[in-house]
């Protein structure tokens, strides 16, 4: 199993001789194979919580599990794959070498052939080809690819469609959620966009800012799979309202 | 300006697609002839000069005297020089390996690039006329006093860029890294070290146009067979032609290094 499970979590950085709390009290229970999104205002830690998850920081206050073991033990075993707000290709290696990377670092053997994982992006035809000579949503595509080459048990995104247009980045979510039924990894997605995570999510949680803390939690129970045409649903409308009003009450409480 | 604005830009508009064309045709041709156009020139201007102000042969040769003590003095030449190169490849060689390993270990720890940065600073500075007794004496009067002279003077410039290099990788590229559970090695050779390559070849560059002459200076202090020798050699018996042979020779070795480190770096960092 790997829930991640947030205690107490706090973060505060050093800026100078000023302390900066960017995460205050974080508790949360992200159940294995369910799909989170974190929505708040610019400033409020959210990919500072993602990277607290993925080991890239460790909290100053509380515990993070994820399943039994403590974060970096995951990062070790390369059981986390991260998506970030740009690609981060290596701009000298090809396509299917981008998605190689994660398997050559474990030197275990790829959960998921790169080849195939090039067509579950739709990116079939690139295998070949440079980052240059890619948009930036195919760019995107194999960054996503990438994160999932060796069958992550947890799958952080941060922004990761935040630069695409809408036509693509509604593409582009419906393609994630394809990827993310069939694997039944653990997804966490920071976004600032309230229908992309109405849309995408099991549970939102909104974050208030300064500091950053859970202001409030919200379960979205529409049925899945779910295609475009939620979009027109009451039901996802509701949803949407309910995200707001939380967002705007937190931005009260922090004016 | 007759026409103006207007005259001009029609001028202009019917160029751009012709010259692809022609630089297609004969972009490898031109540059050799570009090549042997400008040492055609240099000759002449050299003939021009000793005949034009009458310079007798004591202070400067003919280009043809010159040409005949190459061919002369040939054999002496070929083994001076390869012994002079031999001891710049050599030498640029262990100065990228020591130069990389320097550079890598302060990516691992700022202190101790604070501590040692000063060190290396002070190896530099100090003229190598200087160290030069020390390495003789270290080292004895063969090439590996020679090598010891272009490390010493290459290994800065390589040292500082790779170091600027290795400290250029994109901060994401590093996270990517490190969500991935890569050691510091993978990410060094896998991320750290491609990233830093144009770096490193800007001080290699840097580093080539002066390793000959610093070889050359090695073989002045220390007396080894090479070209250095081949030209002291000459020059103290008043010979013109066999020294401006040997110049002429480390001129031309040391252009050609130029361009061979230049060529590498369009091959593996372009």
């Amino acid at each position: 199993m790997s829930d991640i499970t947030l205690s107490d979590v706090g973060m505060m950085f050093d800026i100078g001789h000023r302390k900066i709390t960017a995460l205050r009290g974080i508790d949360a229970v992200l159940p294995s194979g369910s799909f989170t999104a974190l929505i708040g205002p610019s400033g409020c830690g959210k990919s500072t919580l993602l990277r607290l998850i993925a080991d890239v920081l460790a909290p100053t206050s509380g515990e993070i599990r994820i399943g039994d073991h403590a974060p970096d033990a995951a990062r070790k075993r390369h059981e986390i794959g991260f998506v970030f707000q740009d690609p981060t290709l290596l701009p000298w290696r090809s396509v299917v070498e981008n998605i190689r990377l994660p398997v050559e670092v474990a030197g275990q053997p790829a959960a998921r052939q790169p080849e195939e994982l090039v067509e579950l992006v739709g990116l079939k035809g690139f295998e070949q080809a440079r980052p240059a000579q890619l948009s930036g949503g195919m760019q995107q595509r194999v960054a996503i690819a990438r994160a999932l080459a060796l069958s992550p048990k947890v799958l952080l995104m941060d922004e990761p469609f935040g630069a695409l247009d809408e036509i693509t980045r509604q593409k582009m979510n419906i393609e994630l959620l394809n990827i993310w039924r069939e694997t039944g990894t653990t997804a966490v997605l920071v976004t600032h966009s309230i229908s992309e995570a109405v849309f995408m999510a099991d549970r939102v949680l909104v974050l208030s800012a300064n500091p950053g803390q859970v202001a409030d939690r919200i379960d979205i129970d529409l049925p899945r799979p779910r295609a475009l045409d939620l979009m027109q649903d009451p039901a996802f409308h509701a949803h949407e309202n309910a995200v707001r009003a939380a967002l705007f009450s937190g931005e009260r409480t922090a004016a | 300006m007759p026409g103006g604005p207007m005259a001009e830009a029609t001028s202009d508009a019917p160029a751009p697609p012709r010259r692809p064309f022609a630089m297609a045709r004969s972009g490898r041709l031109t540059g050799l002839v570009k090549l042997l156009l400008a040492v055609a020139v240099i000759v002449a201007l050299w003939q021009a000069i000793i005949f034009w102000w009458q310079v007798p042969a004591f202070i400067a040769p003919t280009p043809g005297a010159v040409a005949g003590a190459f061919v002369s003095h040939f054999q002496e030449i070929v083994s001076s020089i390869a012994y002079t190169l031999r001891s710049v490849l050599l030498g640029m060689g262990l100065a990228l390996i020591l130069a990389l390993i320097l550079a890598g270990l302060f990516t691992l720890s700022p202190l101790l690039s604070r501590a040692l940065l000063p060190l290396v600073i002070i190896l530099r500075t100090a003229p190598i006329l200087a160290i030069a007794p020390i390495l003789i004496l270290i080292f004895g009067r063969g090439l590996t006093t020679s090598i010891a002279v272009v490390v010493m003077v290459s290994f800065f410039p390589i040292m500082v860029n790779a170091a600027k290099g290795l400290g250029s990788t994109p901060p994401n590229a590093l996270e990517l890294m490190r969500v991935a559970g890569a050691t510091w090695g993978q990410t060094f050779h896998k991320v750290r070290l491609p990233y830093a390559l144009p770096y490193v070849f800007t001080g290699i560059r840097l580093a080539s146009a002066g390793a000959v002459l610093s070889a050359m200076l090695a073989e002045w202090l220390s007396g080894a067979p090479g070209i250095g020798t081949f030209i002291l050699e000459a020059s103290s018996y008043r010979d013109q032609p066999r020294m401006w042979a040997g110049v002429v020779t480390s001129v031309i070795s040391a252009v050609a290094f130029f361009a061979l480190t230049t060529q590498a770096e369009r091959r593996l960092a372009g």
